[in-house]
C-alpha cells in the first residue's frame, strides 16, 4: 500500500519536472536499487551502501546539469562508474571490513524456518567465500548480472568490453566457481 | 558433507544475495526527494539530449518491437535464409531475434518450454553443421553455444515449474520432456565429440574437454534442472528410503525374533538346570539335617533309655529295700530330668511322656505325691 501511495506521489512529482530532471527521475527509479545492490556487496554496511547510492545519484546530476561535460551515452553505466568510483574512495578512507554472517543474517531468509534458514545460509556462505577467490573482473560480472540484474549489454558498457566477451566472461566465472565449490 | 553445485544451483544461489541487498522502501522513497530537491537547487543548463537512456527498454515494449520486427523478417526470403545461419554468418543475428521475439511472445508454459528446447537443439545442432562446413571450432563459439543452450534449457525447465504452481502433473510432463529432450541432444554431442575425435589430433583436447564438460554437466543437470523434478526425485527417493529401511527393519524383526527364540530356549534350559541344581542342594541340605536330627534323637533315645533303665534300677533296689525295711520310697523322678539336663526334640517329648507313663509305678507315685 505504501508502495503505491510512494508510486503515484512520484509520477505527480515527475509531471512537474523539466525534460532532463524527469528522465534523470526515471533513471533513478530504474537502477537505485541496482546500484544499491552492486555497493552493498562493495562495502558490505547498510549505512555506507545508501550514503554511497544516494551521494552517486547527486554527483551524476552534477555532472548533467553543469551541461559542459560530453553527452552521457548510456545513462545506466555512468551510474555505476560513478557508484564504482565512491566505492574506491570509500576504502581508501576506510578499511573494507565484510562480515558475511551479517550480511546473510540480515537477509530475508532469517525469517524462514531454523533447518531451511541453515541449509541457506551455509550454501550461500559458501558461494560468497568462493566468489572472494575470482578475479575481480568474473566477481563483478557476476554481481552485476545476478545480483544487480544488468543485462550482459549494460554491463558490457560499464566494462568497457563486448557483449560476446561479457558472455564468456559469465561462463567462464560460473566455470570457475563450480570447480572452487565442488573442490 | 555439501551438495554438489552446479552451475543451476551456482546461479540461484548467487541470486539469492540480491535479497539483503534490497534497499529499504522508505529510504528510496526519502532519498528521492532528497535527489528532487538537489535538482530543484541545482537545475539542468542543458537540453534532455544530455541523457540518453540505455538502449534497454522495458519488456514488453522490447518484446512488442521484436515482435513487429521478426513478423516483418519471417515473410521475407531473409527470415528464411536466416534459418539456416550458422555463428559467425551475416544472417546469425536475425535468426537470434527472431528466436527473442518468439519467446517474448505471450506463451503457455508447455509452448514456452517446447520451444525453449526446439532452440537449444538448434544450438548444438550449430556446431554440428559448423563443424562440418569449417572444418573445426573455435574454443569461442563453443562456450557461447553452449552458455547460450544452457540458457535455453533453464528457460525450458523455469516454465515448467511455472506450471507446477496451477497444474503439478502437467508439470512433470514437461519436467520428463526436458529431460528426454536433454538425454537426446546429450547424444548429438557425444556426436560431434566423436566426430571430432576421429578428425583432430591431441592439440584440439581442449575443446574436446570443453565438449566432454558439457556433456557431464547435463548429466548432472539432467537429475536436478528443476526444483520441481527435484522434488520428485527427492520424494521418490526418500520413498525408497523408507522402504528400505522398513524392509531392513522387518528382517532386523525376524532376526531379533529368531535370535531371541534361540536364546529363549537356552535361559530357560539355564533356569531349569539352575533350579534343580538348588533343590538338589537344598534338598541335599534337607536330607543332612534330618540325618543329623535323626541321629541326635537316636543318640538322645539311647540316653534316656540308659537313665530310665538306671532309674528303674534304683526304683526297684528301693522297692526292695521298703519291702525289707516296710517303708514306701518316693522315686526320683524330677531327679531323672534334672540328670538328663537338656530340653527335648519336638517329638521325642511324647517318646518321653510315655516313657515317665511307661515308668512302672512311676506315674502313679507322680499322681499319688501331687494328690498328697
Amino acid at each position: 500500500m505504501q508502495a503505491n501511495n510512494n508510486k503515484i506521489k512520484q509520477r505527480k512529482q515527475n509531471k512537474n519536472m523539466p525534460a532532463p530532471q524527469e528522465m534523470f527521475l526515471q533513471a533513478y527509479d530504474e537502477y537505485a536499487k541496482k546500484i544499491y545492490a552492486y555497493v552493498y556487496y562493495r562495502v558490505s554496511s547498510v549505512e555506507d551502501a545508501q550514503d554511497i547510492t544516494s551521494q552517486a545519484f547527486l554527483r551524476a546530476w552534477e555532472y548533467i546539469a553543469r551541461g559542459d561535460e560530453p553527452v552521457i551515452k548510456k545513462i545506466g553505466p555512468f551510474l555505476y562508474t560513478v557508484a564504482k568510483n565512491l566505492v574506491i574512495d570509500h576504502y581508501r578512507t576506510q578499511k573494507r571490513t565484510i562480515d558475511l554472517e551479517d550480511v546473510v543474517n540480515n537477509s530475508a531468509v532469517s525469517e524462514l524456518p531454523d533447518i531451511e534458514r541453515l541449509d541457506i545460509v551455509r550454501d550461500t556462505k559458501r558461494v560468497m567465500h568462493a566468489m572472494e577467490l575470482l578475479s575481480e573482473d568474473e566477481k563483478e560480472v557476476l554481481q552485476l548480472r545476478y545480483i544487480s540484474e544488468y543485462t550482459t549489454e549494460e554491463i558490457a558498457g560499464v566494462l568497457g568490453k563486448k557483449k560476446n566477451h561479457i558472455y564468456i566472461l559469465i561462463f567462464r566465472a560460473t566455470k570457475k566457481l563450480k570447480k572452487i565449490l565442488n573442490a | 558433507m555439501p551438495e554438489y553445485m552446479n552451475r543451476f544451483n551456482i546461479i540461484r544461489h548467487i541470486r539469492s544475495l540480491k535479497r539483503p541487498a534490497t534497499p529499504n522502501a522508505e529510504w528510496l522513497f526519502d532519498d528521492r526527494k532528497k535527489l528532487i530537491d538537489f535538482m530543484r537547487m541545482h537545475p539542468a543548463m542543458v537540453h534532455s539530449d544530455v541523457i540518453r537512456k540505455s538502449r534497454r527498454s522495458p519488456g514488453l515494449f522490447r518484446a512488442g518491437g521484436i515482435a513487429a520486427l521478426a513478423l516483418v523478417l519471417t515473410t521475407t526470403s531473409v527470415a528464411f535464409a536466416a534459418q539456416n545461419a550458422l555463428p559467425g554468418d551475416s544472417l546469425f543475428a536475425v535468426k537470434k531475434i527472431m528466436e527473442r521475439a518468439a519467446l517474448a511472445a505471450p506463451l503457455s508454459a508447455d509452448q514456452r518450454s517446447a520451444i525453449g528446447l526446439s532452440f537449444a537443439e538448434r544450438r548444438i545442432d550449430e556446431l554440428s553443421s559448423l563443424k562440418e562446413r569449417k572444418g573445426e571450432l573455435t574454443q569461442e563459439v563453443v562456450e557461447k553455444n553452449m552458455l547460450a543452450y544452457r540458457d535455453l534449457v533453464e528457460l525450458a525447465s523455469r516454465a515448467a515449474q511455472e506450471a507446477s504452481v496451477k497444474d503439478k502433473e502437467g508439470a512433470l510432463a514437461l519436467m520428463l520432456n526436458v529431460e528426454r529432450e536433454v538425454g537426446q541432444h546429450k547424444n548429438k554431442m557425444k556426436k560431434i565429440d566423436e566426430k571430432m575425435a576421429d578428425r583432430f589430433d591431441e592439440k584440439d583436447a581442449p575443446l574436446l574437454r570443453e565438449i566432454e564438460n558439457s556433456a557431464t554437466d547435463f548429466e548432472i543437470d539432467l537429475g536436478i534442472i528443476s526444483s520441481a523434478s527435484v522434488r520428485n526425485v527427492r520424494t521418490k527417493g526418500a520413498e525408497e528410503r523408507i522402504r528400505g529401511r522398513i524392509n531392513r527393519s522387518e528382517q532386523e524383526l525376524e532376526h531379533m525374533a529368531e535370535f531371541d527364540g534361540e536364546a529363549l530356549v537356552d535361559d530357560l534350559i539355564s533356569l531349569n538346570e539352575a533350579r534343580i541344581q538348588t533343590n538338589e542342594k537344598k534338598m541335599k541340605e534337607a536330607f543332612e539335617t534330618v540325618k543329623k536330627l535323626e541321629y541326635r534323637l537316636d543318640e538322645r533315645l539311647k540316653k534316656n533309655k540308659k537313665i530310665k533303665e538306671k532309674a528303674q534300677d534304683q526304683n526297684n533296689d528301693l522297692r526292695d529295700a521298703d519291702k525289707k525295711s516296710d517303708r514306701v520310697v518316693e522315686p526320683p523322678a524330677d531327679g531323672i530330668e534334672e540328670q538328663i539336663g537338656v530340653s527335648v526334640p519336638i517329638g521325642v517329648q511324647g517318646i518321653e511322656a510315655e516313657s515317665h507313663q511307661e515308668g512302672p509305678g512311676g506315674g502313679g507315685a507322680d499322681s499319688r505325691s501331687e494328690e498328697d
